[in-house]
């Protein structure tokens, strides 16, 4: 008896949980009751690193100093190329009556929590409400695109990563411009294509950039390079596999991507409407 | 009062707080596929050492608990521990008089039967189950009973 009604108490969450929002603020206010757990849990993995930082040799410092010394320079070099090149950019662009490119800001981020679901491909960072972080921000490691926030509380957030099988975001080949969309199957290393017809010229090795298309990431942000392409003749379209960019797996500093597109999106929904589940409204 | 004696013994509180605390423990790779179900495995522990304290109620709350903390559907974990544990109960008094590999083998049947409220339930929940991966954790959980129990066992019962 006991059983029938817990079990109907339990239906009747999941119920209301899954085709309802009604829950979802709770939810969010309940999560907040994992991060001790994530924080203690990963303490053995930052004990490691730390006592790893700290039992560096002096000579080991000075050899990591002077590489990294070498690499601001390489960077400074390329950067002043990039002003010259943006430059030129942005006037060629107003020659074609184009709006301005948009320059973005960048906040670092630490990761705090990983999800246990291996199916849900959830990440918890250190960036919350206080340092302007919003839903739907996009977040990003040194190497590309991670993923975007769904979920804001004071002092962390939620990142779902572009290898959830609920996320795709548009995206483009560099070499020719061609667009398609990037969508997670549930697999940390690899992202598939949708809906690309056997004529498109795509091959492996290219490189896909965010399109900016549907206003959610910024455009021009590395996601991944094409591993395989497989015309099947039956079929209406290919499977293009590709391999995310980023160290969806490994990576725990990222950076939150600031864009002016936010207050873009303020303007065209006023209404403060935003999408239930972050990843899903990048969708075709 | 023997009542109250799961309840008070720290043995019983740790085992709760550690058994939450592993199953957040960050794991990589392929190992993550394998995550047993810590939770699980110390509930089902008490339920059998004390069945006349713990019950279904007990259980459907711990998988309650769990739902909050990992952030999953409300309910999923909850309707899981409650009916496995319902079925431990069918066969609870049983289990004292069978061999160890007999006990596993009932273990094992709990933990699938559990996996599968888990996996059904996220179908409702709207994400996929289609992979034999789903199933690994059923066999690192039966795997890692044995060392659980005994140990639990020689922590509450020096004697």
């Amino acid at each position: 008896m006991k059983l029938i009604v817990l079990v109907a108490i339990a239906l009747i969450l999941l119920a209301v949980d899954a085709f309802t929002p009604w829950l979802d603020p709770v939810k969010s206010r309940l999560s907040l009751a994992s991060l001790p757990l994530h924080w203690v849990t990963s303490l053995p993995g930052r004990v490691g690193e730390w006592t790893e930082r700290s039992l560096m040799s002096r000579v080991e410092l000075e050899k990591e100093n002077a590489f990294l010394n070498r690499e601001i320079l390489v960077y400074k070099g390329q950067l002043q190329r990039m002003a010259a090149i943006s430059a030129e950019n942005t006037r060629l662009r107003s020659l074609l009556n184009a709006t301005e490119m948009l320059s973005d800001k960048v906040l670092v981020a630490e990761l705090i929590g990983v999800s246990p679901d291996p199916l849900s491909h959830t990440i918890i960072i250190n960036r919350g409400r206080v340092d302007g972080a919003y839903l739907g921000q996009p977040v990003m490691d040194e190497k590309g695109l991670m993923g975007q926030i769904i979920e804001v509380q004071l002092s962390s957030s939620k990142v779902l990563l572009l290898t959830d099988d609920a996320h795709a975001l548009p995206v483009q080949v560099i070499r020719n411009g061609v667009r398609a969309i990037a969508e997670g199957i549930g697999d940390f290393r690899r992202l598939n294509l949708r809906y690309v017809s056997p004529t498109v010229d795509i091959k492996e090795g290219d490189v896909l950039v965010s399109s900016g298309i549907g206003g959610r990431f910024p455009a021009g942000y590395p996601v991944g390079t094409v591993l395989d392409v497989h015309r099947d003749p039956g079929q209406p379209f290919m499977t293009v596999e590709v391999e995310p960019s980023a160290n969806i797996e490994r990576s725990r500093h990222l950076l939150l991507v600031f864009s002016e597109i936010k207050d873009f999106q303020a303007e065209s929904a006023p209404s403060g409407e935003e999408p239930p589940h972050g990843g899903t409204d990048d969708r075709p | 009062m023997i009542g109250h004696r799961p309840f008070s013994s720290p043995v019983f509180i740790i085992s709760l707080v550690l058994a939450y605390l592993l199953y957040f423990y960050p794991l990589r790779g392929e190992l993550l596929y394998w995550r047993p179900m810590p939770v699980f495995l110390v509930v089902f522990f008490w339920l059998l050492v004390e069945p006349h304290v713990l019950g279904v109620g007990f259980a459907w709350l711990a998988g309650l608990v769990l739902d909050i903390f990992a952030g999953a559907p409300l309910g999923q974990n909850a309707m899981a521990m409650g009916i496995s544990a319902y079925l431990l109960q069918i066969a609870g008094p049983r289990m004292k008089n069978y061999s160890v590999w007999h006990q596993l083998v009932v273990v094992a049947v709990l933990a699938m039967f559990y996996q599968l409220v888990v996996i059904v339930t996220g179908l409702v929940a709207g994400k996929s189950a289609d992979a034999w991966f789903m199933l690994y954790p059923v066999v690192s959980t039966v795997l890692l009973w044995p060392f659980v129990a005994i140990a639990l066992w020689k922590l509450y019962k020096p004697e």
